[in-house]
């Protein structure tokens, strides 16, 4: 195990930020921390890197206590904070560089390490420039190679996407991807649940300061109820089609606002066949969607709001 | 990570800012200059038309020779054009012609009347009836009188025991006595380079907002190793500013602070470590620009004035008891009493405050400073 949280406790003042938060993190996972904001996400993480002093709990990274080796865990640790945290007045290379001493690396290692991180974020040819000069994008793959130039075995990443272009956060999920296969663990935190859902391994949901949901994503997708949704765009539609719907085996709820007919089916009464058959005998099908449980669906769910309420 | 790693990548930072060097150490550069040029024209005096005199030596003693001597000095002749006469006739005609304001005439008898304790004149032949030459004349004779005096006192506020008549001439054979005007000079810059302390401010400050304290708090690194480069950082991208002063110093009063210009060097040291130790503290304790901004300003203004003050002998009430705190004060202290010869007692206990500010505040830069896990 390469990381164990066990009944984490953290209060502000009245506020309780995190409520006995209890997670385990395998070597190689991609574990994903998903939540709305102010869920208690970031304040866990702080705790683990040592920026928030809990009120309780134990904290165990790479198999030693937080408390007694902070210096030596902090050796392997890569961070990339959720706010940009570069110096715009040394060039990419020099940010890189000044990082990189923090971590005890110089000479030829350092310049290699410098490099490939350069490469890895695709800003190599840009390594004399100024961050100043840089897209928010490049900010933000410069702000992840900061975490990466001393090849940390664990990974914290906190919502390394927010603000930039889908060409910038397509790359830095491959990125992330990329990382996981050469072997380091990752951890990843965000309220973006379609980031979540593509790149992580396991998931935990947290909510008001507690974990209220982990596993993987079958796993959590398995905690909804068992209704399954089909929406159907017709030519024309009328309630003698509704009424005939309602009919079919396993059909729990039918309704038409405009033009679509909506369907709600017990989870696999695999029905699907024959509300298109009916359906075409009255109408023109324009277009239809089966609508299976995401982990928006399953957020919904277990809190009864929204994830970006 | 060694702190000297910091310290370079701290004054690298510093100096890319550029606006921010610009105004720190660019600005203060101009200022220097333009004030070293305004107290050497105070000191030696605005150009204008001279006034002409002769003298005429019959007496040929060495009374005579001190004279020649003392209209031949720098400061006589930047406002008077001084000639040699060889006769009454020669000097009357001038005189008479309008050629000279005055001659000024040693009887034959002169410097043996002088030595035996007899009364004796200088003749001033003037086609005014007030003539500047009888203030010479008069300047030196008191300064034959108490030119031991002088000597000794070096220009300093003490000239009030001796006649007023004097302290209006220069008579000083080299360098400048200390004039009020050369304190608000000496006073502005000092205050100019205390606005150093926002260099620090800025640095802590902007280490916040811009989240790169972060870095530094993830890192393995220990927290007083991370603030001791950033102030070692500060300080050394603050010491040009020190350098110039000092430069000006030995533009202004060189001839004087020769021998002493390591107490000097030490003191501006020390008010570099002070400032910059007291601009990171207000950073870290208000983590605000404009409120940090507006407390160093205020704080600068407090402890400039009361060495203000102090300098113009109008020190009072409150002002008067903050002084002992004030690095500008015990600054001035150290550099008027090394270049004029005042009490070296005051000196010491001067650098003796500088040096108890400057461990304190670093002290507390580093306790402020460090790793906090809230």
């Amino acid at each position: 195990m390469l990381v164990e949280v066990k009944n984490l406790v953290k209060r502000y003042k009245d506020v309780l930020a995190v409520d006995s938060v209890s997670l385990t993190i395998e070597e190689g996972e991609i574990f994903g921390l998903l939540g709305p904001n102010g869920a208690g996400k970031t304040t866990t993480i702080n705790a683990m890197i040592g920026l928030t002093r809990v009120d309780s709990g134990e904290i165990d990274i790479f198999g030693k206590n937080f408390k007694d080796c902070e210096l030596e865990i902090k050796r392997d640790l890569g961070v990339v904070p959720q706010d940009i945290a570069i110096f715009e007045d040394l060039t990419a290379y020099e940010n890189l560089s000044y990082f990189g001493k923090l971590y005890g690396l110089k000479g030829s290692r350092l310049k290699e390490r410098v490099e490939e991180a350069l490469e890895f974020t695709g800003l190599l040819d840009k390594k004399k420039q100024y961050p100043k000069k840089f897209s928010n994008g490049m900010k933000r793959r410069l702000n992840i190679a900061c975490a990466l130039v001393h090849h940390p075995k664990l990974i914290i990443m906190d919502e390394p996407t927010v603000g930039i272009d889908p060409q910038s956060r397509s790359h830095i999920i491959q990125s992330i991807r990329k990382l996981n296969k050469m072997g380091s663990t990752i951890i990843y935190i965000s309220h973006y649940m379609e980031e979540i859902e593509e790149i992580c391994t396991r998931i935990v949901i947290m909510d008001q300061g507690r974990v209220i949901a982990k596993g993987t994503k079958e796993e959590l997708k398995s905690l909804m109820t068992s209704d399954e949704r089909v929406v159907v765009e017709l030519s024309t539609a009328n309630y003698t089609l509704v009424d005939n719907i309602k009919k079919l085996s396993g059909v729990k709820e039918a309704y038409v606002n405009g033009n679509e007919l909506t369907v709600i089916s017990q989870k696999n009464s695999k029905n699907l066949s024959e509300i298109i058959e009916h359906v075409s005998e009255n109408s023109e099908i324009m277009s239809l969607n089966v609508e299976k449980p995401s982990l928006e669906t399953v957020f919904l769910t277990l809190t009864g709001r929204s994830l970006r309420d | 990570m060694d702190v000297l790693q910091i310290t370079y990548y701290t004054v690298l930072k510093n100096i890319r800012n550029w606006k921010l060097f610009l105004l720190l150490i660019g600005a203060p550069l101009l200022i220097f200059i333009i004030s070293a040029n305004i107290t050497t024209n105070v000191n030696v005096g605005i150009k204008f038309e001279k006034v002409k005199i002769a003298y005429l030596d019959t007496d040929g003693g060495p009374i005579v020779e001190q004279l020649d001597q003392f209209l031949h000095s720098k400061e006589i002749l930047t406002a008077f054009s001084v000639q040699k006469v060889d006769s009454v006739d020669e000097g009357t005609r001038l005189v008479t012609g309008g050629k000279i304001e005055a001659l000024i005439y040693f009887k034959n008898d002169f410097s043996q009347s002088f030595k035996e304790g007899k009364k004796t004149n200088i003749e001033i032949l003037s086609n005014r009836k007030n003539s500047p030459a009888r203030l010479i004349v008069e300047s030196f004779i008191n300064s034959v009188n108490a030119s031991s005096v002088i000597h000794k006192i070096g220009g300093d506020s003490n000239l009030t025991e001796v006649s007023s008549g004097i302290k209006q001439i220069a008579v000083l054979p080299t360098g400048k006595i200390l004039k009020d005007a050369d304190k608000y000079p000496l006073i502005g810059l000092l205050e100019m380079l205390s606005n150093g302390a926002l260099l620090g401010c800025f640095s802590v400050v902007n280490s916040m907002k811009k989240n790169t304290l972060i870095r530094f708090n993830i890192s393995p690194i220990n927290s007083f190793a991370y603030v001791s480069g950033q102030l070692l950082g500060n300080f050394l991208t603050l010491c040009p500013s020190s350098g110039l002063f000092i430069a000006y110093l030995n533009y202004i009063w060189g001839p004087f602070m020769q021998e002493n210009i390591l107490n000097i060097i030490l003191a501006f040291l020390l008010f570099t470590v002070i400032i910059t130790a007291l601009g990171m503290i207000v950073g870290y304790l208000t983590k605000k620009t404009g409120l940090s901004v507006l407390i160093i300003i205020c704080l600068i203004a407090l402890l400039t004035g009361a060495a203000f003050v102090w300098a113009m002998g109008t020190a009072q009430g409150f002002l008067k008891w903050i002084l002992f705190l004030s690095p500008q004060y015990h600054t001035y202290i150290i550099i008027t009493d090394t270049i004029f010869n005042g009490f070296a007692s005051r000196i010491q206990v001067s650098l003796i405050s500088m040096t108890i500010f400057a461990t304190a505040l670093t002290a507390v830069t580093l306790l402020v400073g460090r790793r906090k896990a809230v």
